[in-house]
């Protein structure tokens, strides 16, 4: 299973990390770099990796998004829905032709995102996107595989019609290779504690894999490690947040958006979980042993050193967890029953050391193990599904 | 629908017909030409196609095949390896059609010749895309009261959008399931419930063995794979539908 | 009983002021999480800091928030209101376990401690530091410390 850093912000640092050889390749995000400078980018950095078209409002012109080609506003200003019907086929061209000429791995679809669910979504999507561009694709012989973004919401997850309705329209593609599949995320929480969300990402992906399509989850967090047993081709690696958790309003050009920022946290594998530092300083405190809870790297040391200022501007605890977690991933079992047993194993351990710490530390919602029960039976829920 | 010589190319069927459904007349007018173009054994040549918007009839004329209907010599498909190998024949011409995103959606027996030569040639392409529901669960038969259904799922519910190669697969799942049984297999009187063919399609009741017919493996393997009632659960395409096929002959 | 945690807190800010001064302050923040009150006391060259995180009801979340101030405090304390702290109470081990204090308080102003914790040295020295340099400009005096310490 491959691991790709869903870059955004501060992208410096994935690329950094990903020359130190972590990491399978980069995604790349328009919002965030200007085409001209993408495209004047390193060709090797590009060439394992991927660009997200971030169509997802049409035409929301964030940050940078504006410098590409394919960008609605720039084939005609005020460019709204109704402008698809005569302009789909240029900007497929355009769309493709831009990611052909930075010769990345894959070849991308563009998604749309809304809020409600109109039922000519699907349609309009073939109509609009995947015909135009898989022709294009043909008509020129390129040989590159083509991914179809996809943005599922709760409701295709919860809602047995709109799920079927989903799958179907994926699998009924016949000239893409797979899928670049982002779970949305409106969760309080930062781990994932819902029990049927969880479960039917994973049959979701088993769905997609039994109709040997690949399958690329993007905007993921510490739950890659369960999507691992539906044994997905690719997840992500991202740096804040907002990388690891998919929300809209990210692709939203809002005037006054209140950013708070964020605590620094570090990724611990064994704990598989992400530790607000100040927890750690009370680990510091209160007992003895408590680096053995966090992984070892390059950036560990200095990390733990008493002058390290914590901040989330710091790229230490972020390079840390890129390099932490792309070496959980590999170590994964190459087989479903072999990731399924490490799994189980890996989410025992992690409590039986919660347990150990919680006998100093009294640990809120967001830097605790109480997530892990709700994964461990879902894996086991999971298994079920696969003997049916 | 009569036979008829023609001066230049010989005997020719004659399809007349009313059209019911509207829903899709350029895709249809589509079709058709695609389907004129046809050059493959596996299909009658079409000759003339007519669509007649005022007085809502179709006439297509193609040339008659010299063969039994597939109904008539189901007793030469009894065995696996008869079944899929006539059916790599089927898949390999439905193949040229489902290249050109066209769908039969009227897979049955009866729409099935076998030539002398023992290959099998498709009709009643051109019909299909016409008929509505009422039509499709109706057929003429020998088998008296129970009428014989070969549809999908999203067939039956009029699930248009779902309509795509995947429903042909399931066609065929029917078939080689009834070529192996020697009955149809959502017949109730062997399913042993009180419903229909039709509702026995909508919930996935089949049976894989009769009193004197044993289940095989690999036709279970392939009943199963085509015949869910949501096409993600099919095989996708017919690239995976070949070859599982090709591994069993 | 208290309507809501507002109320509560603004009563519990004339009984702060009557009877231990008007060295705190409310909601700070730039911490680790944010505490209902901050209370300082200077003794000759040091400062004590005591966080009070206030809830009606919810015990269990309060006591989750007032470890997070003992990271920048010496002594951490949930307050609930009188009605609910039954519960707490019956969870006592939890507040000795993890030393933080459990104080009742209702709307007659009548403040009990239910266990009082040991003093102890703030987590995180960076934070305390923070918070000790934006008092430390205070000339404002506390009393009867001893009561809470």
């Amino acid at each position: 299973m491959k691991v790709y850093h869903q870059t955004g912000f501060r992208d410096k640092w994935n690329i950094e990390s990903f020359r130190n050889g972590v990491g399978n390749g980069l995604i790349f995000s328009p919002i965030n770099i200007d085409a001209d400078k993408l495209f004047a980018m390193d060709v090797k950095l590009k060439q394992s990796g991927f660009l997200d078209p971030q169509l997802y409002l049409l035409n929301e012109a964030k940050g940078t998004i504006d410098t590409y080609p394919y960008f609605p506003g720039n084939l005609k200003p005020d460019f709204t829905t109704p402008d698809l019907d005569n302009s789909h086929i240029q900007l497929a061209q355009l769309c493709v032709d831009y990611q052909m000429k930075n010769d990345f791995h894959y070849l991308i679809i563009p998604s749309r995102y809304y809020a409600d669910n109109p039922t000519t979504y699907f349609a309009q999507s073939t109509d609009y996107f995947v015909i135009p561009f898989c022709d294009y694709v043909k008509e020129n012989k390129i040989q590159k595989k083509v991914l179809l973004s996809v943005i599922v919401k709760t409701i295709m997850l919860s809602d047995e019609v709109k799920r079927n309705e989903v799958l179907n329209w994926i699998t009924g593609h016949q000239n893409i290779d797979g899928v670049y599949l982002i779970f949305e995320n409106n969760f309080a929480s930062k781990q994932i504690k819902d029990f049927d969300y969880l479960l039917n990402t994973l049959k979701f992906i088993k769905v997609l894999k039994d109709n040997q399509m690949e399958v690329h989850l993007g905007y993921t967090n510490t739950e890659a490690l369960l999507y691992s047993i539906a044994m997905p081709d690719s997840v992500t690696v991202g740096s804040y947040e907002n990388l690891r958790s998919f929300g809209i309003k990210r692709f939203q050009d809002l005037e006054k958006s209140q950013m708070r920022p964020p605590n620094a946290r570090l990724y611990s594998a064994q704990l598989l979980q992400w530790i607000d530092y100040e927890y750690i300083q009370a680990m510091k405190s209160l007992m003895p042993d408590y680096a053995n809870y966090f992984d070892e790297s390059e950036f560990r040391p200095l990390m733990f050193t008493p002058e390290f200022k914590w901040h989330f501007a710091k790229p230490e605890p972020y390079k840390h967890y890129f390099y932490v977690f792309d070496k959980q991933i590999k170590k994964l079992s190459p087989t479903q029953e072999g990731r399924i047993d490490e799994l189980k194993g890996s989410i025992k351990n992690a409590l039986s050391l919660f347990k150990k710490i919680e006998n100093n530390i009294l640990l809120d919602d967001d830097s605790d193990g109480s997530h892990l029960p709700t994964w461990f039976n879902v894996i086991n829920a999971f298994q079920k599904e696969l003997t049916k | 629908m009569h036979l008829a010589e023609h001066p230049k190319v010989g005997t020719v069927v004659i399809k007349k017909g009313a059209i019911k459904s509207f829903t899709s007349l350029e895709r249809i007018k589509r079709e058709v030409e695609l389907l004129s173009e046809l050059e493959s054994d596996f299909y009658p040549k079409q000759h003339h196609f007519n669509i007649d918007v005022k007085t809502k009839e179709f006439e297509i004329v193609e040339d008659y095949i010299e063969g039994k209907v597939l109904r008539e010599v189901m007793g030469q498909f009894k065995t696996p390896k008869e079944i899929f190998t006539l059916f790599n024949f089927l898949v390999k011409g439905l193949s040229v059609i489902w290249d050109k995103n066209i769908v039969h959606r009227d897979l049955k027996p009866e729409n099935i010749i076998i030539r002398p030569n023992g290959m099998p040639c498709i009709i009643d392409l051109g019909i299909a895309r016409f008929l509505d529901l009422e039509s499709l669960t109706k057929t003429i038969s020998p088998m008296g009261p129970c009428t014989p259904i070969y549809a999908a799922p999203e067939q039956l519910a009029n699930n248009k959008n779902l309509i795509d190669p995947r429903t042909d697969f399931f066609d065929l799942g029917i078939i080689a399931l009834e070529l192996y049984l020697g009955v149809h297999p959502y017949d109730p009187a062997y399913v042993g419930n009180n419903f229909s063919i039709v509702e026995n399609i909508m919930q996935n009741k089949y049976i894989v063995e009769s009193g004197t017919v044993k289940r095989d493996n690999t036709i279970v393997e392939f009943a199963n794979k085509t015949l869910q009632i949501q096409p993600y659960d099919r095989y996708r395409n017919y690239q995976m539908l070949t070859a599982f096929i090709a591994k069993q002959i | 009983m208290f309507e809501t945690e507002q109320e509560m807190s603004l009563m519990f800010e004339k009984f702060l002021k009557m009877n231990f001064g008007n060295t705190y302050l409310k909601e700070c923040q730039g911490l680790f999480g944010v505490p209902d009150f901050v209370f300082y006391a200077k003794q000759k060259q040091e400062i004590s800091i005591i966080s009070f995180e206030l809830k009606l009801k919810n015990w269990k979340k309060a006591a989750k928030q007032a470890f997070r101030y003992k990271s920048f405090s010496n002594i951490s304390y949930v307050v609930l209101a009188s009605g609910s702290s039954k519960a707490a109470l019956s969870n006592i081990e939890l507040f000795q376990k993890y030393n933080i204090g459990l104080a009742k308080f209702d709307n007659d102003s009548f403040f009990e401690i239910l266990y009082k914790p040991e003093i102890g040295t703030p987590y995180s020295e960076e934070l305390n530091q923070k918070l000790v340099n934006t008092i430390s400009s205070s000339r404002k005096k506390s009393k009867n410390i001893e009561a809470l310490v």
